[in-house]
């Protein structure tokens, strides 16, 4: 089952903009290996969930697999966030 | 002849090697003794210009007219830092990929002029970190990061990885240039430009001619489809590029709030994407259409 949570829903919402095909995104899909997510529009995504736990994400070697589906970006960044 | 040696074959170009030998003469009469030389001051005035006006990611748009100059100013302040982040970034990389590269068999023989390439570079970055903590207490991250792996042939990593770096050079020389010599800008800022441009023409000479001696060794050791691939490579990196000279974290730092909302706004203004084009990759995209790489400067 998908999070209720307006962060989760801004990504979702950016997501199925970029990808009209999809009706839904699943919070355990890996949105890289799916080819959800490429190089250019990953900086845009790191970017939004930045604005929306109100702090810069520092450049790390796991940001990749720390991000990859909904459900790690809110394990990791989300739940601990004062709304912004 | 195994496919790693074809890369040395450009160290039996005597022209090629002559311009080699004289950049490695001029990085040795003009070296710098930068950790020394550079006296810091205790701050910059934020009255000041950091960046000139027209350099600015607002410049010709809805928000330049509605900004006032205080904020324009301001704005100035980050964006330099911004700027000078994508250097110690790309710097970074640089060092890292052209150190790992030094004394390989399958790589030309090109190291004189590599450890003063890397030597210059390792100051350049040494001095823009100095400069952004100093003065804006932080380094911006692109988030520039590989999502998939690629695999192409050593002639072709070898090529796009100076491809990377001519892209890279001759974007941040557009602004060198332009703000080494405005005189609104701050003296100290200025003389940053200075001292990173009078090094940057000289890899810039080093990259074009490495790279139009390699892009026929790269290419003709690919397949169709892989030459394809790289040179989508290049324009994702173009891309990237551009997009990076936008980051959300300077606007809010600057007091404009939904940074990510302003960054989309400034990339789809039909003004920038003129800007882009006739601006800071007219030389570069010029360099790559004349190898036969077309590239674009607005890929969206």
């Amino acid at each position: 089952m998908n999070l209720a949570d307006p962060g989760m829903d801004t990504l979702r919402q950016w997501l199925l903009q970029r990808h009209p095909h999809l009706s839904s995104i699943d919070d355990s899909l890996d949105l890289f290996e799916n080819k959800l997510i490429d190089s250019i529009n990953f900086v845009e995504y790191i970017l939004i969930i930045e604005e929306l736990i109100g702090r810069e994400i520092p450049f790390a070697n796991d940001l990749v697999a720390r991000t990859a589906t909904l459900r790690r970006v809110w394990e990791n960044f989300l739940a601990d966030a004062v709304p912004v | 002849m195994n496919s790693f040696s074809k890369l040395t074959l450009v160290t039996e170009n005597d022209d090629f090697v002559s311009r080699v030998n004289k950049l490695t003469s001029l990085s040795r009469e003009r070296v710098r003794h930068t950790f020394g030389e550079i006296s810091w001051p205790d701050k910059i005035d934020t009255e000041a210009w950091w960046l000139p006006p027209e350099l600015l990611s607002v410049h010709g748009t809805r928000y330049e007219q509605e900004m006032s100059l205080e904020q324009k100013k301001l704005l100035s302040k980050w964006e330099c830092i911004n700027l000078f982040s994508l250097n110690v970034e790309g710097e970074r990389e640089l060092v890292s990929r052209l150190s790992s590269r030094l004394y390989q068999p399958e790589v030309p023989g090109l190291e004189n002029y590599l450890h003063h390439f890397i030597d210059e570079e390792n100051k350049h970055m040494w001095f823009f970190g100095e400069f952004c903590r100093r003065y804006g207490g932080k380094i911006y991250s692109s988030k520039k990061m590989a999502i998939a792996e690629e695999t192409y042939s050593p002639e072709m990593e070898y090529f796009l990885l100076f491809a990377r770096i001519g892209i890279f050079e001759e974007i941040g020389a557009y602004f060198n240039v332009a703000a080494a010599s405005d005189e609104r800008m701050d003296p100290f800022v200025r003389q940053i430009h200075q001292i990173h441009h009078a090094d940057e023409a000289r890899h810039i000479t080093f990259g074009r001619a490495l790279l139009a001696q390699t892009k026929e060794l790269a290419f003709a050791s690919s397949s169709a489809e892989q030459r394809d691939r790289a040179i989508a490579h290049l324009q994702r990196y173009v891309q990237i590029s551009v997009e990076a000279l936008y980051q959300p974290a300077m606007y809010r730092d600057s007091g404009i709030s939904s940074g990510v909302a302003m960054r989309r706004e400034l990339l789809n203004d039909g003004a920038r994407r003129k800007l882009h084009e006739e601006s800071f990759l007219k030389r570069p995209l010029r360099f790559f259409a004349d190898l036969g790489i077309h590239l674009t400067a607005n890929p969206q």
